[in-house]
This record gives C-alpha cells, sequence and structure tokens, in this order.
C-alpha cells in the first residue's frame, strides 16, 4: 500500500517535470481536445435536440402520444401523473355530419379540455378567413369542422349539424391543428368537438372503430421514465405515435441529422484517437531513458508501468477539467454565432450530457496512449548502459484494437446506430489495408524515380523511403484527419441540399384528392389561368390488406408485423406504368409482365420487410365491398423526403379497372392566393384540398433546427481536425532536427536542406490526399448507399480541391518548422538533441 | 562477495550467431574492487550488464551474496537491484529536468526511505555540491554531473557499484577527482566495486584487474599494494 504512495509521489514528481518541461503539453492537448470536442458534441445534440423536441411535440401536439383501439387503464394515467405530466385525450372516430338534409363522412376528434397539450389549434370564422389561435377545447355543444364541410353541408358559422344523436353548433373553422400532417390522404375532412359531448351521440358503440389518443407533456427526463415504463405494457395494438407517424419528412430529417451527428461523433473519435497514439507515443519516446533507469534502480516493470498510469491518470483529469470548460465555453460561442439567430429560445444546456464525453474521453486517451506506454515498459534495463537500445519491438496492434473496440461498444451503446458504425467501420478497415498497400508501392516507386535532376528531390524521395515507419505513420495520420475533414463537409453539404430541396420554396403546400376524372381537364385549364404550378394526377383507390396468400393478415403476420401503419389503415392504391419519381426498385424489375394474366403489383420496401412478403406473394385487398388481389413482382423503396403523393402499394395499369378511382394531385400556392382554394372547392364542392402550408412551416422549422445543428458540429470538427493536423505537422519535425544538423556538418546549405524538406512534405500532402480521397469516394459510397439512402455520385471537385488545400495547408504549416531546423548552427541542433 | 561462472553471451545478427562474452568466471570478495580492461568492443560493457542482472546470458550464472541472479524471476532479479545496487554509467544518466537533490533522492524513494531528503543532502555535500542542490542536471558542468551521479550511486549505502567508463566523458583531471571520489566513498562503506575503463592508471588503483578481448578473459592481476592516491 505504502508501496503505491510512494509510486504515486515519483509520478508526481515526474509529471511536474514533464509539465515545465513541455512534454506532456502535446498529449495534454490532445486529451483537451478531445474531451473538448466530445463535449461540445453532446452539448449541441442536447440542446438543438430538445429544441427540435419541442418542435416535433408542436406537430404531435404533446411530447408523448400514446394511441390505443380501448381506453387505458387508469392506472397509466396515475403513472404519469406521478412523473407529473400533463395529460389530454382525444377520442377520434368516423361518422357522418349531418346539415340542410346533406351529409359528410367526417374524421371527428373529441377532445378533453387541455387538448392540445402542444402545438396550436387555429380556427376561422369563415374558410380561408383570418385565423385566430384557440387556447383550449370547443365548449360543450360546439363543433369545430373544416372548411370543405361548410361546403358539402352548405353551412356557416353557428348553424346546427346533427351528429348521431345530438346537435352541434357550429363554432368555427378548423383551419389548424397538431398532426395536420398525419391527414395527408385521410380523405375524411375532420372536426373538432368536446369530449362531454360524445356520450349523447351514443356513435360509439361496442366494435366501432375508435381510436384513442392520450397526450402527454412535460419534462424530457419524465417524459423519457413514462415512455420507458409504457412500452413493456402496451399491447400489441396500442403504440407510442412518433414524428414518423404523423410527418415522415420532418421524422426523416431528424432521423438523418441524428445520423450525420453520429457518424461526426464517430469520426472526431477517430481522429481523436490517432492524435492521442501520436502524441503519447511522442511522449513516450522521451521517457526510454527514464524508464530503464528506474528499472536498474530496481523497479519492476509492473511497478514503472503504475508511475506512469498514474502520470496518465493525472493527465485525464486535467484533461477533463480543461476540456470540459473549453467545451461548455465553445459549445456557447458556436451557439452564440450560428445558432441563435435561426433557433429562438434555445433551450439551455444540460451539463449532466457531459457523462459519456468524459468516459470517452478516458477510453480514448488510455486506449490509444497504452501501446506507446506498454513500449515503455519493454524498454530493457541495459539501455542504461547501450543508448541505442529501444524498446522491445511488441505488437500494438492488439491494444489498439482492444480500445477500439471498446470505443465502438461505447458508442453503440450511445448511438444505437449498428449499421451506421459498421458502415464507417468497414469501410475505415479496407481503406486501412489498402492505404498501407498503396503507401508501400508509392514509396518504392517514389524512390525508384528519384533521378530528377534536382539533388534536393532526390533526396526527399529517399527520405520518405528511408524512415518508412514514420513516414506511413505520417501518411496514415494526415490522410485521416484529410478524410474526417472531407466526409464531414460533403455529407453535410449533399444532406442540406437534399432538405433543401424538398423543403424549397416551389415544392406543393397543397394537396388535392377525390378529382374526378372528367375533371382533369377543366382543372388543368383554371390552374393555368391563375398561373399556378400543379403537378400530375394519380389515381387513387382505397383499399385495406386482409390477406396475404390467401390466409388472414391477423395470422400471416407477425405480432410485430401487425403493428405495422399498412394494417392499421386503408392504403392508397395507385397504378402507373412509369416508376414514379423518388422511387426506386430494390428488388425485381419494374417493367410490368405483359403476358401474366394476373394482377401484378408494387410494393414498399419497408412495408414488404414487417409483413414478412417477398416477389411472388400474392396480397389480398378489401376495396370497398369487394375483393381484389395482386401478385408483388417488384419491391421499392421510397424517399420519404419528397413531398409528392407516395403509396405503398402500386398496381400494374389496367388490372384494376373494375375499381372507380379518383384523382390526387398537388399544387403550391403562395398565401396570398388562399382565397383561390375557396373558389376551387365552389366549383368543384366534390374535390377535397388538403392544406399542407403551415405544417410544412412547421416542419421547415425542424428541418431548420436540426441542419442548424449539423452546421455547428461540421464547423466545430473541421476546426478540430485542422487543429488536429496542424498539431501532426510538429511530429514531424522531431526527427528533422537531427537530420539537418547531419547535413549541415557534411556541408549541405540552408538551402538544400530547406527544399529537401519541403519537398518531403508536398510529397506527403499529394500522398495523403490522395488516399483520403480514395477513403472518402469509398464510404460516402456505403453511406449514401446504406445508411443515408441519397443518391451517390463521385465528387470530382474534390479531387482538384483536396490535393491543393493540403498541400497549401502542410506548407504553410511547416513553413516555420522547417526553418526552425535549418536556421540555427549544427552545433545547437546536436545541443537540442 | 560477487561471483561469475562461465558466463557466456550469444547473440543473433541476422542468420550468424557472434559470442560476445566466452566462459568469462571470476571471484570478487566483499569491499574489494575490480577493474575491467580491454579494448571498445571487448565486451566490458555485455559484462557488467550481466554482473546487474540487467541482461540475460546464454548461459552461466552470477551469485551476488549467495543468491544466484538468474534463478530468480524478473522482479525479484529488480528487487535484489534495489537491495544491493549502484551504477555510475559513462554518460551520467541524471535525470533531465529533475534537480541535483531529486535526482540523489530518486533511488531512496524508490526503496521507501523517509530520511530521503536528509541523506541526499548529506551525500550531496559529501561530493562536494551542498551549494547546488536545486540546480537541474543542464545547469550543471560534466564534472559536476557525474558527481551527482556518484552521489546517487552511493547513497543507499550499496553491496554493489558498478561503473562502465564513469570517466570517459571527462578531462583527466576532472576524471581523476571523481575517481578519488569512488574510491574514498568505497572505504568508507566498504562497498565492492567493479570499474569498467581503459586506463591503466585507473585500473592500478583497483585490487584487482582483469583484461577482455574478444569477449574472452586474457589477463587476470591481483594488485599487491594499489595505489592509493591519485598522481595528481
Ligand atoms: N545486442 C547486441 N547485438 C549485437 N551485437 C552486440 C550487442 N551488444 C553488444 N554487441 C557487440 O558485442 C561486442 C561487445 O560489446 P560491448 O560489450 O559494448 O563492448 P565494450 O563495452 O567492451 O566496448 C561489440 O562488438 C558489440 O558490437
Ligand atoms: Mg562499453
Amino acid at each position: 500500500m505504502s508501496g503505491l504512495l510512494l509510486l504515486f509521489k515519483i509520478a508526481l514528481r515526474i509529471f511536474k517535470r514533464d509539465w515545465r518541461r513541455g512534454d506532456l503539453l502535446v498529449l495534454l492537448f490532445a486529451m483537451t481536445v478531445a474531451m473538448a470536442s466530445i463535449s461540445v458534441i453532446y452539448l449541441i445534440i442536447d440542446r438543438i435536440e430538445s429544441a427540435t423536441n419541442q418542435e416535433v411535440a408542436d406537430v404531435l401536439g404533446a411530447d408523448l402520444v400514446i394511441s390505443s383501439p380501448e381506453k387505458i387503464p387508469q392506472e397509466w394515467l396515475l403513472k404519469a401523473q406521478q412523473q407529473n405530466l400533463n395529460q389530454a385525450t382525444s377520442v377520434e372516430f368516423s361518422s357522418v355530419l349531418f346539415a340542410n338534409e346533406k351529409l359528410q363522412l367526417s374524421s371527428i376528434k373529441a377532445v378533453s379540455k387541455t387538448y392540445p397539450l402542444k402545438g396550436r389549434v387555429e380556427t376561422a370564422d369563415t374558410p380561408y378567413a383570418k385565423n385566430q389561435i384557440q387556447t383550449s377545447n370547443p365548449p360543450r355543444g360546439k363543433i369545430w369542422v373544416e372548411p370543405r364541410i361548410f361546403n358539402v353541408l352548405q353551412v356557416s358559422k353557428d348553424d346546427s349539424v346533427e351528429l348521431g344523436y345530438t346537435h352541434l353548433n357550429i363554432a368555427g373553422v378548423l383551419m389548424l391543428k397538431p398532426g395536420q400532417g398525419s391527414t395527408l390522404f385521410n380523405i375524411a375532412p375532420s372536426a373538432i368537438m368536446n369530449i362531454d359531448d360524445l356520450e349523447a351521440t351514443q356513435v360509439i358503440q361496442p366494435g366501432s372503430r375508435i381510436q384513442y389518443r392520450y397526450l402527454f407533456a412535460g419534462e424530457p427526463k419524465n417524459i423519457q421514465k413514462f415512455a420507458d415504463e409504457m412500452k413493456p405494457l402496451l399491447s400489441s395494438s396500442q403504440r407510442i405515435v412518433s414524428v414518423y407517424d404523423e410527418s415522415p419528412v420532418a421524422g426523416s430529417a431528424v432521423s438523418r441529422s441524428k445520423k450525420y451527428i453520429g457518424l461526426s461523433s464517430l469520426l472526431t473519435m477517430i481522429l481523436l484517437g490517432v492524435t492521442i497514439a501520436l502524441s503519447a507515443n511522442r511522449y513516450a519516446r522521451r521517457q526510454f531513458d527514464l524508464s530503464a533507469l528506474m528499472r536498474c534502480f530496481g523497479l519492476t516493470n509492473k511497478e514503472v508501468m503504475t508511475i506512469f498510469g498514474f502520470i496518465l491518470s493525472f493527465i485525464c483529469i486535467s484533461g477533463i477539467v480543461l476540456g470540459g470548460f473549453f467545451g461548455v465555453a465553445v459549445q456557447e460561442i458556436l451557439v452564440k454565432l450560428f445558432a441563435d439567430k435561426l433557433i429562438d429560445n434555445l433551450p439551455e444546456a444540460d451539463y449532466s450530457v457531459l457523462l459519456f464525453p468524459m468516459l470517452a474521453a478516458v477510453i480514448l486517451l488510455f486506449g490509444f496512449s497504452a501501446p506507446a506506454l506498454i513500449q515503455v515498459k519493454t524498454v530493457p534495463p541495459m539501455r542504461v548502459l547501450r543508448r541505442q537500445l529501444g524498446p522491445m519491438n511488441i505488437s500494438s496492434w492488439s491494444v489498439y484494437l482492444l480500445s477500439g473496440v471498446t470505443l465502438i461498444g461505447v458508442m453503440w451503446l450511445q448511438m444505437g446506430d449498428l449499421k451506421l458504425l459498421a458502415s464507417v467501420l468497414v469501410g475505415l478497415i479496407v481503406v486501412g489495408l489498402v492505404f498501407a498497400l498503396i503507401a508501400r508501392v508509392a514509396l518504392k516507386i517514389m524512390k525508384s524515380i528519384a533521378i530528377s535532376r534536382s539533388a534536393s528531390v532526390n533526396f526527399s524521395l529517399r527520405q520518405l523511403d528511408a524512415n518508412k515507419g514514420v513516414t506511413l505513420l505520417h501518411l496514415l495520420a494526415f490522410s485521416i484527419t484529410i478524410f474526417v475533414i472531407a466526409l464531414i463537409v460533403l455529407v453535410r453539404t449533399e444532406l442540406l441540399e437534399k432538405w433543401q430541396q424538398s423543403l424549397g420554396d416551389d415544392i406543393p403546400n397543397h394537396f388535392m384528392v377525390n378529382v374526378k376524372p372528367q375533371e382533369v381537364d377543366e382543372l388543368s385549364t383554371f390552374f393555368k389561368q391563375k398561373e399556378l404550378a400543379f403537378s400530375g394526377l394519380y389515381p387513387m383507390i382505397r383499399g385495406r390488406i386482409t390477406g396475404i396468400n390467401g390466409e388472414d393478415v391477423k395470422t400471416a403476420v407477425s405480432e410485430e408485423g401487425q403493428k405495422h401503419n399498412s394494417l392499421r389503415r386503408e392504403l392508397n392504391i395507385t397504378w402507373a406504368k412509369e416508376l414514379p419519381e423518388g422511387n426506386k426498385v430494390v428488388e425485381g424489375n419494374w417493367n410490368w409482365q405483359r403476358e401474366e394474366q394476373e394482377n401484378q403489383i408494387s410494393i414498399e420496401q419497408e412495408t414488404a420487410l414487417a409483413l414478412g412478403l417477398t416477389i411472388g406473394d400474392t396480397l389480398n385487398f378489401t376495396i370497398g365491398a369487394e375483393q381484389w388481389s395482386g401478385k408483388i413482382s417488384n419491391i421499392r423503396s421510397i424517399d420519404w423526403q419528397t413531398f409528392t403523393p407516395n403509396f405503398y402499394i402500386i398496381a400494374k395499369p389496367g388490372s384494376m379497372d373494375k375499381f372507380s378511382a379518383t384523382y390526387i394531385s398537388s399544387f403550391r400556392l403562395p398565401s396570398e392566393q388562399k382565397p383561390v382554394l375557396a373558389e376551387i372547392i365552389k366549383r368543384y364542392p366534390s374535390i377535397t384540398i388538403i392544406e399542407l402550408d403551415l405544417i410544412l412551416k412547421e416542419i421547415q422549422n425542424i428541418i431548420l433546427k436540426v441542419s442548424s445543428a449539423v452546421e455547428l458540429i461540421m464547423v466545430f470538427v473541421v476546426a478540430a481536425g485542422l487543429g488536429l493536423l496542424w498539431a501532426a505537422m510538429e511530429h514531424t519535425f522531431e526527427a528533422k532536427f537531427k537530420q539537418s544538423a547531419i547535413l549541415r556538418t557534411l556541408g549541405a546549405s540552408k538551402a538544400f536542406i530547406a527544399r529537401s524538406f519541403r519537398f518531403e512534405y508536398i510529397w506527403l500532402a499529394l500522398l495523403s490526399s490522395a488516399m483520403a480521397i480514395f477513403a472518402v469516394e469509398l464510404i460516402t459510397y456505403i453511406l449514401y448507399t446504406q445508411v443515408f439512402e441519397i443518391a451517390f455520385n463521385l465528387h470530382w471537385v474534390l479531387w482538384l480541391i483536396l490535393p491543393v488545400a493540403t498541400l497549401i495547408m502542410m506548407l504553410s504549416a511547416s513553413w516555420r518548422g522547417v526553418k526552425r531546423v535549418t536556421e540555427p548552427s549544427p552545433l545547437n541542433l546536436i545541443r537540442q538533441n | 562477495m560477487l561471483i561469475a561462472k562461465n558466463l557466456n553471451k550469444t547473440v543473433a545478427i541476422g542468420e550468424d550467431q557472434l559470442c560476445i562474452l566466452h566462459d568469462v568466471s571470476f571471484e570478487l570478495k566483499k569491499g574489494r574492487s575490480l577493474a575491467i580492461l580491454g579494448e571498445s568492443g571487448s565486451g566490458k560493457t555485455t559484462l557488467l550488464g550481466l554482473l546487474a542482472g540487467l541482461d540475460l546470458p546464454s548461459s552461466g550464472e552470477v551469485l551476488l551474496d549467495d543468491v544466484a541472479l538468474f534463478e530468480l524471476n524478473e522482479e525479484d532479479r529488480a528487487k535484489s537491484r534495489k537491495d544491493n545496487l549502484g551504477f555510475i554509467f559513462q554518460s551520467f544518466q541524471l535525470i533531465n529536468g529533475l534537480s541535483a537533490l531529486e535526482n540523489v533522492m530518486m533511488p531512496l524513494e524508490l526503496r521507501g526511505d523517509r530520511k530521503a531528503r536528509q541523506k541526499a543532502k548529506e551525500m550531496l555535500q559529501k561530493v562536494g555540491l551542498g551549494e547546488r542542490l536545486t540546480h537541474h542536471a543542464n545547469q550543471l558542468s560534466g564534472g559536476e554531473q557525474q558527481r551527482v551521479a556518484v552521489a546517487r550511486a552511493f547513497v543507499t549505502e550499496p553491496n554493489l557499484l558498478l561503473a562502465d567508463e564513469p570517466t570517459g566523458n571527462l578531462d583527466t583531471a576532472t576524471g581523476k577527482k571523481i575517481i578519488d571520489l569512488m574510491f574514498q566513498l568505497n572505504a568508507e562503506l566498504n562497498t565492492t566495486l567493479v570499474l569498467v575503463t581503459h586506463d591503466n592508471h585507473l585500473a592500478a588503483r583497483c585490487d584487482e584487474s582483469m583484461t577482455l578481448s574478444g569477449g574472452k578473459i586474457i589477463q587476470q592481476k591481483q594488485h599487491q599494494q594499489p595505489i592509493k592516491e591519485s598522481s595528481l
């Protein structure tokens, strides 16, 4: 025990010495940067995620929604109360509204007093007039109805409509409500009434199709706790509603940005691992004498290890404190500079999220400096007598591998995205192997072409080959850093572009459904007159999946699959000759088989997966009162980022002729042209218009937030990467002192030495940027096709920019260093060594 | 008592086996001094490394006070070094960045000696550096550095002191002073001394001497009357 205290004291002394001498600076710097970077990333994620959650809550109308076909047990609500959650209930069902001897099938929400908990309901006095925000549910006896109902029933405000056994007074036009996004294909117009009037209507009978939605809001922590408590209790027909259900576009933006952030932190960690390994290596090299001497004094190598373990712990602690401090500060600055303008009332940072950065930084430091420390331990004590004896050549790969695996384990726990991790890692391993090979070959070739007229060029090429080990190390470090920077910038740019496209100024913000075939031409001219852009028309038929290969879905599909959207509601089925935009065939062939008599369909990928379907299976549908079935001939993926009509099922043209279809279209309507809607509805009373402009704005807000997170993190990773690159350059000067001294004593001129060193950096820059480009192309290919699902193209611009930028960067970063090693007299250089 | 028995050391250089120490045996009684002479490359340093248990022989044994060094495991050999050995090297090997005092304290501290500071100060005074306690290694001249090294070697009162060309990097006058110091402390503390040198004058001051050539002992001498004082 006292032995340990002894070692601790000695460690402290060496630590102080190394601190004074600046030996620890690089390692401490690396550790501080590690802690700071991971902290920045986690703090930013946390803050923007809670901002996004607020926005998502507006879309959902709550922080958490549980949907259930029957009432949920009272205890569940008590549990919510225990977590201090606010609660609202909405009972949703389809029923018919009557007035003026007309009727309209409507989707009715009977809501409790506190509805909605988040987001807002807006009503107006007449359709498309000025909106006002509602802060509570409609009073008893009142109902808000959508513009379309006004039209069909020919009613106005304060008129009475009949619902079941009661009469309700129209209190206003329902213009906006939370969850509008999900109504995209809910053909029935909706209405909101007071939950207390529900009983009087007597529409809810045993067996009627109702959805109870329980809304909860509260502190994120409590919401999380409650969700965790609920998850195991939910039956197969109950579920927690996510933003995906309400708005696939916002949902996928959120999830992609999460992946991006996951990718950034993964890459940052790789970068930091490399830097820590590099600086630990440099530190360890300077401890060989000390280690041998202490062994000579009679310390066992275990004890020497303990001493350096202590030193590492000191570095670790100081790094965490310093890095944590910088991380918090930098994060504040970044947010102030870039995000504050975009996001109002960004939530305060929650510093408890720093726990993970601490853990990761500790693993990074110990894991990636362990190999260097082991080297120190294996320095033979004979070194005291023979200076040239170095550490035993133990293979440090296993240690790096082990620490890498640990780190990945931790990251996986944190991100839960195995696919992303695996893609990057597999890619990097391939790249690493190819790197090593290419570098070796390249060095060989370079050496053999070292016959140019310039002696300094020849010399630099030979030098690179002579110090193969160091050259490879530097190549690896540089190319990984460049690769990380390039990848982060690239993926961000392409993600943002994608989002911009899907939410640009020209995307449709209104949908039109129930268009009769004979109205199509008239409508086209109408839109042309109004100078409104209007997309193609898709036929649409609604049907429910009832069986697979003749077997009832209830038994044919796994319990998990039963929960899938496609079984919970009627699906929109279309037919098409051409593959619609944003769709991609992932299995089978789009071309409909001409000769086959059977009905053929194409199904969306996720649905096929959830229901366990493959090509050749037959799906049975109920359409209206009729049965219909189609054989799956191909499987498609859909880009949910686009706001065009997307269909789970597309049939071969002609196979659905016996059903009468209506058409669906989308168009863009600037807000000042809103009155056009009233005009359309007057002319074509049966057409349903779905307004998405307000919800789109909310989604745009979400995307704005996630993209500013992406932007912030990119700025940070790039800055950290450049800093580390700079630091790695320092590493390369170490050997140059001696080289320069020897050359000078041999009579080489300063200019010659400087030139040949600079040539070395040029070769390094060219080689490492070439390797980085290779890595970027390979890994973006894997990422885009496997993780982000965006189209991949070679990035030719990079092929030019990267080498040039690297060259400029390296030459300028090394300018001072090269001077430093060539300016002083040879004698000084020898002394310094 | 230090006994070397049939020490052999072969190293592999590529495919070839090179014998750098060949059947070296000798005995040295407690408190006596031995000079190892020989040309550069004759195997002196190799032998010293084996005597210290820093390196392993291909065959043979070293007995220090009846303990067979190479029967011990690595850890126990380290412990034996801690308890018995002192070193002085050609290249001083002070710990850079630590003061003279801290350097001398280091081996005492490693033994858990509570009076480390006190003892180290006394020893530094003995070697004439009482005024330079807080100076760092790089603020001292070569001779002073080596005196710190001598103080560091003797401060633990080792049974056996090994020195590899301790004056090799110093001018003659300074070297002599260091040697005087070593012999003085050797007499005071009754330390057994093994000294590698190629200086015949220095060797003559030892109780015994031994000459190596090509890894073999070619001459062993007992000096009837070692020269007690430096001729300078
Ligand atoms: N680890 C080793 N590998 C190969 N040769 C060695 C090694 N150690 C020592 N030698 C060789 O053994 C010989 C004796 O070396 P050394 O003991 O250092 O001689 P001295 O100290 O007498 O100058 C030299 O020729 C040296 O090159
Ligand atoms: Mg020697």
